[in-house]
């Protein structure tokens, strides 16, 4: 085959050589350590230390609870929420709310995929204890069979707790006068 | 005793065009959807022009599009050279060209589609992975044949990485995207669960190894001697660098699944192989160093060769910073993070980045008998290049070191401080911007490039003459 060519192909005339230079000292033996290093690292991190990530998971676990104790707050007796007009409650909640409710309830509380918490009506009750069972407790997919509603929501006592669950329908009551306390 | 042989240019002219096409549509998606992360709205109003279809075609655009572009370049440039003897079959080395287009122009409409198998770097459904297979083989077959019939009994340095590359990455394609078909553009992976991860980044981490280092490592053995016409330092540091690179980089793959559900000895074998990789990559870094400081006093006045100096710099940093992120406990800030997006970064602007210029100046001049246009703004593109990538970097290390540790901080009761995501975009805003500025910059380099070397092909045939770079040499 003949190709088009706009000149000779003459600058090639250089052969590429190849010296014979040592190899570095310091290359060398970092090219053993790293290969030393990795066979004592496997024998003592994994074979003597028993290291494995549930252990590691279950000691950070532990450490954690022992720095942070749950502090268990309850509803009054009467069922409603003693955290009510507390100013520091109500601006923590709604952080709280902007931080985990927003997304679905949008940051004004006015609902997007879940429902408007600022107007009167309510799916699963309006009074303190009511709301803080649904939030605590989440709604089920299994629920929402048995009495339809806007869908599913996430078990709160798992990322709340009942302390920030507490503040945040402090702010939602500050703001929307339609939940009572009991 | 003088043999004139006649090589096959023409293929190597389409492949350097097809390489500054497709890099240039990819790093301008690149910088388009480096802006929608701090200006959501350019995600607007086509779905075809959101952040998710868009990165699979940069990513793809980048390894697939302008890299292999120019390792083909290379390979059908330098092999025939170094072997003394033209490729093979002219007319497969055609075949496999067109092959190629048509993928990447099936892999750009597809992915625009939102067709994709959801696996990073291996998104490509399988009528488009069977087609890969195809030119592959077809690539494997000219290669190896003209390997076979060589004139040449030596075989360089450079051939030993591209006959890596070849073996390793057909090895790699095929297993990964082994999938059952269910319709045209859908199919299912034969792996399940921690398998199939455990598969798709063995694959990954090697695609980063086979497609973006040993071909460009294959590269700077060919264009640092030839450019400079000095010997390479050291014929035992190739043997030895070559053979541990490729040796512990394939067991490296499962860094990318730390405190994933896979089995903890796999973990920290993925995390002690990439610990052991720093020197075998370092040995490429060091030979090139040490064959570049034979001609250091031209590091002044040639811009081809800085590329190559930020290339192997570069190259030598992304390969210990990969490394430190591997180790558990950085990588439990580093994961997700920018971070991860800075070193990649850092590997491809940088080393190939900087490797595919120096190749692009190096064989333009040569392949269409002319002199460099401009060396003035081969000057300046590489300015712009490397302030670019050192923009992009550090802004990435910030921001991903930043967003790693706002991700995990807890306040006085455990909880998370930040538990608002946007209220972390918001403090990673302006190192985002840095970042699209960082990434402009490199672009607008390329752009300078494209002017440049449209210049130089518009006095094609008006002879070539090489400069003089060994030291002392006033020519």
């Amino acid at each position: 085959m003949k190709f088009k060519d706009y000149g000779p192909n003459d600058f090639d005339g250089d052969e590429i050589k190849e010296g014979r230079g040592w190899l570095p000292q310091w290359w060398t033996l970092m090219l053993i350590a790293g290969i030393v290093f990795s066979v004592f690292f496997v024998i003592y991190y994994l074979m003597i230390l028993g290291w494995n990530s549930k252990e590691q998971y279950a000691q950070e676990i532990a450490d954690y609870q022992k720095t942070h104790t749950v502090v268990a707050v309850k509803l009054n007796d009467d069922g409603s929420n003693p955290l009510r007009a507390d100013a520091g409650a109500i601006a923590r909640g709604q952080k709280n709310f902007s931080g985990l409710c927003a997304a679905c309830h949008k940051a004004d509380g006015t609902g997007l995929v879940g429902p408007n918490l600022m107007d009167d009506q309510f799916l699963h009750g309006n009074t303190d204890a009511a709301m803080y069972a649904v939030i605590m407790e989440g709604i089920s997919v299994e629920q929402i069979k048995q009495k339809p509603s806007k869908g599913p929501m996430p078990a709160h006592k798992n990322s709340f707790g009942s302390q920030k669950v507490l503040e945040t329908m402090a702010w939602l009551a500050d703001k929307n006068s339609a939940i009572l306390p009991k | 005793m003088t043999q004139s042989v006649q090589y096959d240019n023409n293929i190597v002219r389409w492949y350097v065009i097809s390489a500054i096409v497709y890099g240039l549509a990819a790093m301008t998606i690149g910088v388009w959807i480096a802006f929608q992360m701090v200006f959501p709205s350019w995600n607007t109003p086509f779905e075809f022009l959101t952040f998710g279809r868009l990165r699979p075609i940069h990513t793809n655009g980048i390894i697939f599009g302008f890299t292999l572009s120019i390792v083909f370049a290379t390979v059908f440039y330098a092999v025939p050279r170094l072997l003394k003897t033209p490729m093979w079959s002219p007319v497969l080395s055609r075949v496999q060209f067109w092959l190629y287009q048509l993928t990447l122009v099936g892999a750009v409409i597809t992915l625009a589609m939102g067709f994709t198998q959801s696996k990073e770097y291996a998104e490509l459904e399988w009528p488009l992975d069977l087609l890969v297979v195809v030119w592959w083989v077809i690539f494997a077959v000219n290669f190896f044949v003209t390997l076979a019939i060589r004139k040449e009994q030596h075989i360089y340095v450079a051939i030993w990485f591209f006959i890596a590359t070849i073996i390793t990455i057909a090895i790699l394609y095929i297993v990964n995207n082994l999938a059952i078909p269910a319709g045209f553009m859908k199919s299912y992976s034969v792996y399940s669960g921690t398998t199939d991860a455990n598969i798709q980044w063995w694959y990954g981490h090697n695609a980063v190894a086979f497609v973006l280092t040993t071909p460009i490592l294959g590269m700077m053995y060919y264009y640092l001697p030839k450019h400079t016409r000095l010997p390479i330092f050291s014929h035992r540091i190739s043997i030895i660098h070559f053979w541990s690179l490729i040796f512990i980089y394939i067991w490296a793959g499962p860094h990318h699944l730390l405190y994933s559900p896979i089995p903890d000895w796999a973990q920290t074998l993925g995390m002690l192989f990439s610990i052991m990789l720093i020197a075998p990559s370092w040995g490429g870094m060091i030979n090139g160093f040490l064959t570049l400081t034979q001609a250091k006093e031209k590091l002044r006045t040639d811009a081809t060769l800085k590329f190559i100096l930020v290339a192997l710099t570069f190259y030598g940093m992304s390969t210990f910073e990969g490394p430190m992120m591997s180790i558990r406990s950085v990588n439990t800030i580093s994961h997700n993070t920018d971070w991860t997006i800075g070193h990649v970064h850092g590997g491809a602007l940088g080393w190939v980045g900087g490797m595919a210029f120096a190749a692009i100046y190096y064989l333009v001049p040569r392949l269409w008998n002319t002199n460099l246009y401009s060396e003035k703004l081969a000057e300046f593109h590489f300015w712009t290049a490397t302030i670019g990538i050192l923009l992009y970097v550090a802004s990435m290390w910030v921001s991903g070191i930043t967003e790693g540790l706002m991700w995990r901080a807890t306040d006085a009761t455990g909880a998370l401080q930040y538990p608002q995501w946007v209220e972390i975009v918001q403090v990673l805003f302006p190192y985002r911007v840095v970042r699209g500025i960082g990434g402009s910059l490199f672009l607008f380099g390329f752009l300078v490039m494209i002017y440049n070397l449209i210049k130089t092909i518009g006095n094609k045939g008006s002879g070539f003459t090489q400069v003089d770079l060994r030291e002392g040499d006033k020519a």
